[in-house]
């Protein structure tokens, strides 16, 4: 085995007996990148807002309106027994709302248009989230028409509310005009509900003359399309090129340079901790320079780098549904990426005086050019005085690099690709020339 | 085999040789002795070629062939076990060997063959497959010799070797030094311990602040530098010894003892710590 594949070899073999090193070279980039697409991606369980229910009324119509709510898929709803209760779990974060449906609800509901008095529906809710409260009133209101909706093609339970309807209005004290024009609407309410209701009866059998239209695009009914206060629809829009697919899009790139970043700084300290403790001397004694020593260590750190990348890349589409455009452009940007960070090791290792000291320095700087460099925060949600700031960064290009691979679909024939790999190119020949001048000198001082 | 003419070398403004030149000839060990911070382990370094002197020349010279220091080629000549034990905790002893064995470029079934043999010679054969954390300070300097003698080289360069080592170890040690030398190896042993240096060393350098003050086989230095014999007398009924320095201890213990009421009597011979505090006028220890 030749002197400089005997040296890789070692490396491997010390890196793999290195607990420490080998998490944050192999553990800590997986969980880094699958936490944070987890946090990004809304945490799995889509984004349904949970909220407690209070139904203290128990009719038939206040269990068909929380039948309602728990239909909607925006919502995840737990029934709770008493308002207090409710109100507690808001308090503590268990629930981002309550929704207390009070007693007198279902005779409220009999009696067809509200009058104001018992009945309403109550919110419980934080008011500093505001929007979250807009979106549940959304869902209350359209949990009600349903059920008003719901009412006009129930002609017996039509007919019922409208008794009550009559009878309150009889006993109220309302004027006899207002009280004749009510019953007017009483009357028109009746009879439409009964056309509905006859409609409906014909949409279930087909067979029916009427030959009327059943159904709209949708495939509601024609009696219930009819009622809708307003028409919704849904527009298809293409998502922008610029934006990742998925939030593993982003994380698993950041997740690759956190692991070179490891492998690159182990190395590093190594290379540094050799020159402390001995054994560079003896390598140093054998029939090798010093620059061909730090080039076995390169070439490990490289090896090294490739390895964990291409494990986190194939994790990320196998498993996270990442999508990579092309194979052959991705492993580009890999190895473009790695080059640069090998020849950030070779520099570290050249200037490092013990295992300590390059471990501790170099975290540090590398840390802030993580930061800086959209490793943590993307660089596409910087503001931009940040991103103007990156650009003294190694890791931003290494991220546009990659990102550029993973969902910005660029190839190497684009600028946008070529700029950053021609600097992450610079980046690992001055690194490696640095490091094995100072290496030399250092050696022969 | 080695040449060392008027060699200097300085790390910032503290000169750590100061114009040494020794010649260190084929088949000999050549004990290199003097305090901490004398310029042993710098010296060792720029034989070695690890380090570049100021100025002056260092030359190997085997086969007929002349070599600098520098030449990384000419190392593959050169064993070295340095003073601080260059060994990877986390590999055990026989992967430790294998790997250094593999940089002098031996072959696979070479190397096995000579790993083992340094294994057994260091007496470690039984500890081969634990890992060299696990020894005790006088193993893991064992394992630092095998190291430096796997490639069978015609010089082995020995820093301290004993340092920090208990008896055992380092009888074990000698031995391994008295049989590179029999089989005419060229040892040149760095060490601050006057009878490490008396029992294995043909001839002594003494070094200090970098510089050598006398340079010849142990008894030719004792003559030369450690001065005067005491001859120590105690007589009967006397609480103090009579002391008596003199080149001749024999005839003065003679006198001593035909005057009668001789309690006890000791001769006290120069050694190199004599020679040393006549040369510097410091204690080898201090």
């Amino acid at each position: 085995m030749t002197p400089i594949l005997a040296m890789i070899r070692k490396d491997l073999k010390l890196l793999l007996r290195d607990r420490a090193s080998a998490f944050f070279a192999f553990v800590f980039p997986v969980l880094f990148a699958i936490f944070f697409g987890t946090v990004f991606s809304g945490g799995g369980g889509g984004n349904a807002l949970q909220i407690a229910c209070v139904d203290s009324d128990q009719s038939e119509a206040s269990q068909r309106f929380v039948r309602a709510l728990k239909n909607s898929a925006d919502l995840k709803v737990t029934d709770i027994a008493s308002e207090a209760e409710a109100t507690r779990a808001v308090l503590t974060r268990q629930q981002v709302a309550f929704v207390h449906i009070p007693k007198g609800f279902g005779a409220a509901q009999d009696g067809f248009i509200s009058t104001g008095k018992g009945g309403g529906i109550t919110i419980g809710i934080d008011p500093s989230r505001q929007a979250e409260t807009g979106w549940i009133q959304g869902l209350v209101q359209q949990a009600a028409y349903t059920q008003l909706f719901g009412a006009f093609s129930d002609t017996k339970t039509m007919r019922r509310q409208l008794d009550t309807a009559r009878a309150s209005l009889a006993k109220s004290d309302v004027n006899p005009a207002q009280k004749l024009i009510f019953s007017q609407l009483f009357s028109s309410v009746e009879a439409l509900s009964g056309s509905v209701s006859t409609l409906q009866n014909q949409n279930e059998n087909p067979s029916s003359p009427s030959g009327v239209q059943s159904g709209n695009a949708q495939g509601e009914p024609a009696a219930v399309a009819g009622f809708q206060p307003i028409l919704v629809t849904t527009q298809s829009v293409k998502a922008n090129r610029d934006l990742p697919s998925n939030a593993f899009a982003i994380s698993f790139p950041q997740g690759i340079i956190w692991g070179i970043m490891g492998c690159a700084m182990g190395f590093a300290a190594s290379f540094a901790g050799e020159r402390s403790s001995g054994t560079f001397l003896r390598l140093c004694a054998a029939p090798l320079t010093p620059r061909r020593i730090l080039l076995a260590k390169g070439l490990a750190s490289g090896l090294v780098m490739l390895i964990v990348s291409g494990l986190m890349l194939l994790m990320a589409v196998a498993v996270f549904k990442v999508h990579v455009p092309s194979y052959s452009v991705m492993a580009g940007c890999l190895f473009v990426v790695t080059l640069a960070f090998v020849g950030i090791m070779m520099f570290a290792a050249g200037i490092g005086k013990s295992e300590a000291a390059t471990n501790r320095a170099g975290w540090a700087i590398m840390m802030c050019l993580a930061m800086l460099g959209g490793a943590a925060v993307p660089l596409f949600v910087m503001p931009p005085i940040v991103r103007d700031l990156s650009v003294i960064s190694p890791i931003r290009w290494a991220m546009l690099v990659l990102e550029g691979g993973v969902w910005r679909g660029w190839s190497f024939s684009d600028q946008s690709m070529l700029v950053p790999a021609a600097i992450l190119l610079g980046i690992a020949i001055v690194g490696a020339a640095a490091g094995m001048t100072l290496v030399q000198r250092q050696a022969r001082a | 085999m080695i040449t060392l003419t008027d060699v200097r070398k300085s790390f910032g403004s503290t000169p750590a040789v100061n114009g040494l030149s020794l010649a260190v000839r084929r088949g000999e060990v050549l004990g290199l002795l003097g305090p901490n911070g004398a310029g042993k382990s710098t010296t060792i370094a720029m034989i070695v070629g690890v380090i570049s002197p100021d100025s002056g020349r260092v030359v190997l010279d085997h086969a007929g062939a002349q070599h600098e220091a520098s030449d990384h080629r000419a190392r593959s000549l050169i064993g070295l076990a340095p003073q601080s034990l260059a060994l990877y905790e986390e590999l055990s002893a026989l992967e430790n060997l294998t790997f250094f064995g593999s940089l002098y470029g031996l072959s696979p079934a070479l190397l096995k063959e000579r790993c083992e043999a340094a294994l057994e010679r260091v007496g470690l054969s039984d500890r081969r497959n634990h890992r060299a954390g696990t020894f005790s300070g006088g193993m893991k300097r064992r394992l630092n010799l095998a190291a430096a003698i796997l490639h069978d080289p015609e010089l082995v360069l020995m820093d301290e070797p004993t340092a920090g080592v208990d008896p055992q170890s380092r009888n074990a040690i000698f031995e391994i030094v008295e049989d590179l030398k029999s089989n005419g190896k060229t040892i040149v042993y760095s060490t601050h311990y006057m009878e490490e240096a008396q029992r294995l060393c043909d001839r002594v350098a003494i070094i200090d602040r970098g510089k050598l003050l006398a340079l010849d086989a142990v008894p030719a230095l004792v003559l030369a530098h450690g001065g005067q014999s005491t001859v120590r007398v105690l007589h009967a009924g006397s609480a103090r010894e009579q002391l008596t320095q003199t080149d001749r201890p024999l005839d003065v213990l003679s006198a001593a003892l035909s005057a009668g009421n001789v309690q006890s009597a000791t001769i006290d011979s120069p050694d190199l710590e004599n020679v040393f505090l006549n040369l510097t006028g410091r204690s080898l220890r201090d």
